[in-house]
């Protein structure tokens, strides 16, 4: 599974070619990254070879805004007089969004001139300087950006834009099984291990179907993971399947008799302390495997006295949180079932 | 006491090497200088007005320090006995010696509570340790303030109650009360807060259901006679409050001083909660009424900002491994309602139960709250213990009164480091809920499927050996260390005796024995604890707490410096811990409400460790510090 695509969603116009550029000359061009990873750029160039034969050397430089060289590669590429997308690749390079950088193309050895097409629309920030000469703020080179990641690096893409990081997917693919497999056993009354490991694996199934064909179908967009479409197909029929026999068991709730029995046999809220404890435990061991966090004061205003915490930063803020607030929300559950237990169940069932 | 301890041998062994593993601890941080009676470095000169206060009802039978709206109606008397009786010097470090053993002795109640409210012995022992070497702890069982005495009789009294939540007898609601009583005293600008907790006996007494749920072990349960004799903690309570007023009355204490002071209370923080609130500090001091209705309207809403704070800011800062303890206490409550899944799944449905997880939610949903993670995992393990474990609902509602008004008034009248109390029933809890996780899963019998030849009683003895053994041993290389470094150090005393003049002054470092600095110097010390200087003469039991009868007529440090000086007095000085740096060319001196920076001389290097040196106190650098 890769992800290739430009960073922007359509190319700049074109409206006329800066040059001559030979032997020795350049262009440079301010550009911002769309998206987290800059793996390529786009420009297009044409020369004044008819033959279409010979070969011209380009050197690429990629800075970043305090001058250091990111990339560099030398190449060779064969340029007529029509125009031609040249394409200049690299090692992935892990930007924030926002983050500029400057693209020098000097022209190493050329038997001809050669030109790059300019966009008078201003796309980019600053404008393009030829052979050292900067041009009218307007004036622009026709440049593409784009990005082609493989899955470890997807998968980092995805994580920096959930709250949480990898923890909530991770988290969030432990709890849809569980939610769904958990419905089912309540709905059906079955507590077979086997059936649960059936509906469990169901539900992972799902869930992760629906995150392949999300991967998959917008490979080739500019920023799937900031988009809501990549998002709804990742979390919609998954959550949707998930809650499916919480629905239809709420459906039959409705009728008292079958709310009063399913309290009496079915010990819903027995499950819910159960899961609120795991969770409890988990959010507290998560805790622990995070930084201790900082307060505007401390207890003990000398040293020595600020005893030692002994904990281990592994996981952030966020995911612990995430983790918290499952167990409170569980908790939170477990209170409702027992009010409602409380005034509905007879005396005779105890 | 047929009804503290009837277990077998080992228990009673166990809480012997407590003890006595427990008092090395103490013992090697008294003789280092660590934690001593007569300095406290969380309060500089705080020990002082204590010692000042018995000093003056031993010599002058003055009792101006002995006042109930204070700390010192207890710890007052008490340390002037030992003055009167011993001498000063002597007196003070018997004291010290006290303050170890009783100090020693809270890690023993501690694990006797635990013992008692879960039944388990791993649980107990790991609480023992932990009230051992958790270093706040240490340095209040030693620092010399009324304090001390009131840690110690909050663990007797919740032992106290314990006792009474598993069978409620007379003599135990006798000794609930006495302990009660003497918490109160020790401490009675809490006073509201002992009352709360004698309503809170009263209401567990009365309401046997209540007891049935927290020791659901129990075969048997003793009802007391209703209502009337669940009162009984608090009728000793009230009367002991009387009688203690009364007396002073009758000694001709100043009115302002006694009961009706103390209940009364301190009308200052109240003004300065009031004007935290938003209140206007012209029209908070016109009236302690109106600053106690803004009080009451606000503090719903702020509630939550002041656990926060609390919570975040002191509870997790001064518990060590706090995230750890969260932890253990979650995992327990998982083992508890995972093998108790079927009793407590077929119980009755309780509405307050029930109630607690949404009243806490309600708490912690809050913007201030909801940013803390801190604050967070503390209130959802605290759901889970309370839910799982019924007894920690008792423990916790006999502390709320002491909990309510420790966040609610911390950092106003209430010094953060009261808040050990929690943290000493945060150690309970803990090992409440470890020790009944334990038996929980050794009557599930969990382990023997793993292995048929494991026999719990016998890993339980391994495990509780194993935990004391190394209590013991680190108890021990603390007091061999402790040790060898004093007599380090009275050597190189003994040697800087040598090198002084006649008529020098010695200057010392706050953590030492003053007295046998003066006695291996043979020269007047002049002991800095912080705000002042206080003057150990050469000879004899003097102990005064000013500077500033070296030099009558001086102003400020540095004219009382000088004054020493013209009269052909050198200072000297003798920092332990400082004079082996090669950065140390300043140090402070103290008189006058002012801090002056001296510059330090060195005056030779000491043969038998070259790295420290004989020090000299030279010219007055800065003597503007307030």
């Amino acid at each position: 599974m890769r992800w290739d695509g430009p960073q922007i969603d359509e190319s700049p116009s074109p409206h006329f070619s800066v040059g001559p550029f030979n032997d020795g000359g350049s262009f440079e061009q301010e550009m911002v990254s769309q998206t987290e990873f800059l793996s390529w750029v786009r420009m297009f160039l044409h020369s004044d070879d008819k033959t279409h034969t010979s070969q011209t050397g380009l050197v690429f430089r990629l800075r970043d805004k305090e001058d250091r060289l990111v990339r560099e590669t030398r190449f060779n590429q064969v340029l007529g007089p029509r125009v031609e997308p040249v394409t200049w690749r690299f090692d992935p390079v892990k930007t924030s969004v926002g983050r500029t950088f400057s693209l020098q193309v000097v022209v190493e050895h050329s038997e001809t001139d050669v030109y790059a097409l300019a966009s008078l629309s201003n796309p980019l920030p600053g404008s393009i300087v030829t052979n050292g000469d900067r041009a009218g703020a307007h004036v622009d080179l026709v440049l593409v950006p784009g990005r082609n990641i493989n899955s470890r690096l997807i998968l980092e893409a995805i994580s920096d834009n959930v709250t949480g990081g990898l923890g909530s997917i991770m988290a969030y693919f432990v709890a849809i099984p569980l939610i769904f497999s958990w419905g089912m056993i309540t709905l059906t009354g079955s507590v077979s291990r086997r059936l649960c490991l059936c509906f469990g694996l169901l539900a992972f199934g799902v869930a992760l179907f629906a995150a392949w064909s999300g991967l998959f179908l917008l490979r080739n967009e500019a920023s799937p993971e900031s988009g809501r479409f990549f998002w709804a197909i990742l979390t919609l029929v998954p959550g949707g399947l998930a809650i499916s026999p919480w629905i239809i068991f709420l459906h039959l709730l409705m009728r008292r008799e079958n709310f009063v029995r399913l309290l009496l046999e079915k010990k819903p809220h027995s499950t819910a302390m159960t899961c609120a404890t795991i969770l409890t435990g988990l959010a507290a061991l998560l805790m622990g495997l995070s930084s201790v966090e900082a307060v505007p004061w401390q207890a003990f205003h000398w040293d020595y006295m600020n005893p030692v915490q002994g904990r281990i930063e592994v996981v952030d803020y966020t995911t612990v949180k995430i983790m918290a607030l499952m167990a409170l929300v569980g908790w939170v559950l477990w209170g409702l079932i027992e009010v409602v237990r409380f005034v509905y169940e007879s005396p005779s069932s105890e | 006491m047929s009804w503290i301890s009837n277990k077998t041998s080992f228990t009673s062994g166990t809480l012997v090497v407590l003890f006595i593993a427990a008092f090395l601890y103490r013992y090697a941080s008294l003789i280092s200088g660590k934690n001593v009676p007569w300095y406290g470095d969380y309060d500089p000169g705080y020990s002082d007005w204590w010692i000042w206060g018995a000093r003056i009802l031993a010599f002058e039978a003055n009792p101006v320090a002995v006042e109930m709206r204070t700390e010192g109606l207890l710890y007052v008397p008490l340390l002037a006995i030992f003055i009167k009786i011993f001498g000063f010097a002597t007196a003070m470090h018997y004291w010290g010696y006290m303050l170890a053993a009783i100090s020693a002795f809270l890690p023993v109640v501690a694990a006797v509570t635990v013992q008692r409210a879960s039944g388990g012995l791993i649980g107990a022992v790991l609480v023992g340790i932990l009230v051992t070497v958790d270093p706040v702890l240490a340095q209040f069982g030693l620092n010399g303030w009324p304090d001390s005495l009131t840690i110690f009789v909050a663990g007797i009294t919740l032992f106290g109650f314990v006792l009474v939540i598993r069978l409620p007898t007379f003599k135990r609601l006798l000794f609930l009360g006495a302990c009660l009583s003497v918490l109160t005293l020790s401490h009675a600008t809490w006073i509201w807060a002992g009352f709360g907790w004698a309503l809170v006996a009263w209401l567990v007494v009365a309401l046997p259901a209540i007891r049935q749920y927290a020791i659901q072990n129990e075969a048997s349960l003793y009802r007391v006679n209703g209502w009337l004799m669940g009162g009984l903690p608090l009728a000793v309570w009230v009367t002991t409050m009387i009688t203690a007023g009364g007396a002073l009355t009758l000694l001709g204490i100043d009115s302002g001083k006694g009961l009706g002071a103390a209940l009364a209370g301190d009308s200052l923080p109240v003004m300065d909660l009031a004007v935290q609130f938003g209140m206007n500090r012209d029209a908070a001091e016109s009236s302690v009424v109106n600053s106690a209705q803004k009080i009451l309207i606000d503090l719903p809403a702020r509630l939550p900002e002041k656990t926060w704070s609390f919570i975040n800011g002191q509870l997790a800062r001064s518990t060590p491994f706090y995230a750890w303890i969260l932890t253990s206490m979650a995992f327990s409550a998982v083992f508890i309602a995972y093998v108790n899944r079927n009793p407590i799944s077929t119980r009755k449905p309780l509405l307050w139960g029930a109630a607690i997880p949404i009243a806490l939610a309600i708490v912690v949903l809050q913007p201030s709250t909801l940013g803390s993670i801190t604050v967070l995992v503390t209130v959802i393990t605290l759901i889970s213990v309370l839910v799982v474990l019924p007894i920690s609902r008792i423990l916790i509602a006999a502390y709320l009164p002491y909990a309510g008004t420790i966040i609610v008034f911390s950092g106003l009248s209430i010094q953060q480091r009261h808040s050990i109390l929690l943290v000493y029933l945060l150690y309970v809890l803990l090992g409440v809920c470890l020790g009944s996780a334990c038996i929980a899963i050794f009557r599930s019998h969990v382990l023997t499927r793993i292995s048929a030849s494991i026999n719990m009683r016998q890993l339980t003895n391994a495990i509780v050996s194993v935990m004391l053994s190394w209590l013991l041993i680190m108890g021990l290389i603390g007091t061999v260390s402790a040790t060898l470094q004093k007599q380090q150090e009275q050597n190189y005393l003994r040697w800087l005796g040598t090198l002084m003049p006649e008529n020098a002054l010695l200057v010392t470092a706050p953590n030492v024995d003053p007295w046998e600095v003066r006695d291996l110097t043979g020269r007047t010390v002049i002991y800095d604890v912080g705000l002042r200087s206080i003057v150990i003469p050469v000879s004899g039991d003097g102990w005064f707490d000013k500077i500033e009868v070296m030099a009558p007529s001086a102003t400020s440090p540095r004219t009382l410096i000088n004054s020493i000086h013209r009269e052909g007095r050198e200072i000297w000085g003798y920092f332990p811990r400082e004079d082996n740096k090669d950065s140390f060319s300043r140090t402070s001196v103290n008189s006058h409400g002012h801090t002056a920076l001296v510059k330090v001389l060195r005056v030779a290097a000491y043969p038998i460790d070259e790295s420290r040196a004989a020090i000299r106190i030279g010219q007055v650098v800065d003597d503007g510090h307030v």
